[in-house]
């Protein structure tokens, strides 16, 4: 499949989304009472004009790239990094987990363990300083939150900090 | 009122212990982050935040100009000593202060880079003081039809200046726009994209957009490419920048003084800009142009004058009128938000001891620079060597506790990743983040201005062409349009020839 210019995803991606904000999102999920008597007072007069300035500026990207961009060559990524795109897939689900998790073990324990993890993701070269970091890092934030900032930190059943 | 009638109130805010100390710690952390490479001055300020929630307005405000100072002259360690700019302000510094440290110069390099950021830094200060208050009371005389211009005009530039390509500044900024209607409507108190979620019936949170745009992409993008931690650090050489060599620097420090204050001034201009155009005059006009780029200290003096004359000019429009000039002070508007404080010409008169006290700060903040700054060229050898592998994570770990500590919401961390992997895509794609920052917090200004100058008109839009000013901000917005979109079909027709030609 050949490479497409950013310009072409992005002015592409905000058509598709300017359509879809005017067509269905506005009209379900901006709630516009009937006694409104001035139409630019109205709630959806500004979320449409800022979908619509998305669509048409999307339009004039693709305008821009066929008119002058499409002869010129993608500049491709000098050292692409080898299973970059696996890391970074990993991250997202981490980040996802992290999110879930926070909720069930508490801030604290879940962060050791997000940073271990994320840490597991780019590689380890300091094993000993990872850990130790990973665990003293947000046992210092809660302290700081909670005790000087007085930030009721979500902590787990089983093993709360004082 | 004015000066004399706030200075008491102002210096007690100020001479407090706890204020000094924010502002010391401030300027310490400061130059502690810029200087770490992968950090970045924005990032800094933009993870300090948190921390000033527990302080009072005028602590926090200052434990961030502190960072935001200290930052970029932090930047500028990293761009001397191992050829990475800690910020984009610092880049034209690498030009000469490189070559310099390559020749066993790196501590004089250091030196004048400090020393030009302090007299800079001071003269933007100055400049604030003097012109902030004037450009206020003009304001004062502003309704809603010329905010609405002013802040159009605004977003315009910042949108147009802050990438490669003026569309998609744009239509970043109208991304933002967008996300800032996420709410109950200002008017009639009715749902906007709620999706029947409680949680984003108040909007979404300005912290978790902000560091899900700053700072998680950054942490992303670590994980896709990891970097090599053995960089070479070089040795100080010789430290001591003499007198006569601060003296043959002074006039190109003063330029870029001026340049810095002036572009600094004009919103979404930013340092990077200022640092370049500083360091160009200073090549134009030194005896030694033909040694530019290949080790001149005065190379070096131009463009951290150049980037430091910027820091106090860029809250002229941020406390005059309410509009942040660049992302840093859009995080520093964040925390005047935090605190119940509203930047605008009604704060001279509301706020005004707040605003004279922080005036005080700046001051204090230049001497404090001097000495921290002092210090960390001859420490940077610890800072630099704090590696990626263990920094990127505990980045992320701060970003999660820093966000939820805000309405103690972990749904705002959620908000946080959203905006983090969509400011990621749009780093890929090569869209600047920051026109959709500044919208998003301008938004809400932009869209309540638009309604109220409507109230007043009954809906005709003649009211938003009714006084001078509005057409003196109609003009600007249409001269910055042709001036980017005639500057953009210029680059494109060099880069086609170029492309022919090879």
């Amino acid at each position: 499949m050949p490479r497409l210019h950013s310009s072409v995803w992005f002015g592409g991606g905000m058509i598709a989304a300017s359509l879809l904000l005017i067509i269905f999102v506005i009209p379900h999920w901006v709630i516009t009472p009937e006694n409104v008597r001035i139409l630019v007072l109205s709630p959806d007069f500004w979320p449409y004009i800022v979908a619509g300035l998305m669509g048409v500026g999307g339009i004039a990207l693709l305008s821009q790239y066929w008119f002058m961009l499409r002869h010129m060559p993608i500049e491709e990524e000098v050292d692409r990094p080898k299973m970059g795109g696996l890391r970074t897939v990993l991250v997202a689900v981490l980040m996802v987990i992290y999110y879930v998790l926070m909720q069930y073990l508490g801030m604290v324990w879940t962060s050791v363990i997000a940073y271990v993890a994320f840490a597991l993701i780019v590689g380890i070269p300091r094993k000993a300083a990872t850990m130790i970091v990973a665990i003293i890092l947000p046992i210092a934030l809660y302290a700081f939150f909670a005790y000087a900032a007085g930030v009721p930190i979500p902590q787990a059943d089983f093993l709360a900090l004082p | 009122m004015s000066f004399l009638d706030f200075a008491p109130a102002a210096f007690e805010l100020v001479a407090q212990w706890t204020s000094i100390a924010c502002l010391f710690v401030g300027v310490v952390a400061g130059v502690i982050m810029g200087a770490v490479p992968g950090m970045s001055a924005t990032m800094a300020v933009a993870l300090t935040l948190p921390f000033t929630f527990a302080l009072t307005p005028i602590q926090g405000i200052l434990l961030l100009l502190g960072v935001y100072k200290g930052g970029i002259f932090g930047g500028s360690i990293p761009a001397i000593l191992i050829k990475t700019p800690g910020t984009p302000a610092s880049s034209a510094t690498v030009l000469d202060g490189y070559p310099m440290a390559e020749k066993g110069q790196a501590g004089k390099a250091l030196g004048i880079a400090l020393y030009a950021s302090c007299t800079a830094d001071m003269i933007s200060n100055l400049s604030l003081i003097l012109f902030a208050g004037w450009l206020a009371s003009f304001a004062l005389s502003f309704g809603p039809p010329e905010f609405f211009t002013l802040i159009l005009f605004s977003l315009t530039i910042i949108a147009g200046v802050s990438g490669d390509n003026l569309l998609k500044g744009l239509i970043s900024a109208a991304m933002g726009l967008l996300i800032a209607t996420v709410g109950l409507d200002l008017v009639y108190g009715t749902d906007r994209f709620t999706f029947g979620e409680p949680n984003l019936m108040g909007g979404l949170n300005f912290i978790g957009v902000l560091i899900g745009l700053f700072a998680i992409p950054e942490i992303i993008e670590y994980a896709r490419k990891p970097r090599n931690e053995e960089e070479k650090v070089r040795e100080l050489g010789d430290r001591h920048v003499t007198f006569a060599e601060y003296k043959k620097c002074f006039r190109s420090i003063i330029r870029g003084s001026i340049i810095g204050v002036v572009l600094g001034s004009i919103p979404g201009i930013g340092a990077a800009p200022s640092a370049f155009l500083s360091y160009s005059e200073a090549r134009r006009k030194s005896k030694n142009k033909n040694n530019f780029g290949k080790g001149e200290i005065e190379g070096v003096a131009a463009s951290e004058a150049g980037n430091n004359g910027v820091c106090g000019a860029t809250l002229i429009p941020l406390l005059a009128l309410g509009v942040p000039g660049d992302i840093i002070t859009a995080i520093i508007i964040g925390a005047f938000m935090i605190h119940g404080l509203q930047p605008g010409p009604m704060m001279f008169a509301t706020n005004g001891d707040i605003i004279y006290a922080l005036f005080m700060g700046l001051i204090l903040s230049s001497i404090f620079l001097l000495g921290v700054g002092s210090v960390a060229i001859r420490l940077f050898r610890f800072i630099a060597d704090v590696p990626a592998s263990l920094l990127f994570p505990g980045i992320l770990v701060l970003c999660v506790f820093g966000v939820y500590a805000v309405n103690n919401s972990i749904f705002d961390v959620g908000v946080m990743f959203v905006t983090g992997w969509l400011g990621y895509v749009m780093l890929r794609l090569n869209v600047p983040a920051a026109p959709f920052l500044i919208a998003f917090i301008l938004g809400p200004l932009l869209e309540d201005n638009f309604r109220q100058s409507m109230l007043m008109s009954g809906g005709t839009p003649d009211i938003l062409f009714r006084s001078p000013i509005t057409w003196v901000f109609w003009v600007f917005t249409a001269i910055t349009i042709a001036a980017l979109v005639r500057a953009g079909l210029r680059d494109r027709k060099d880069k086609m020839l170029t492309t022919e030609e090879e």
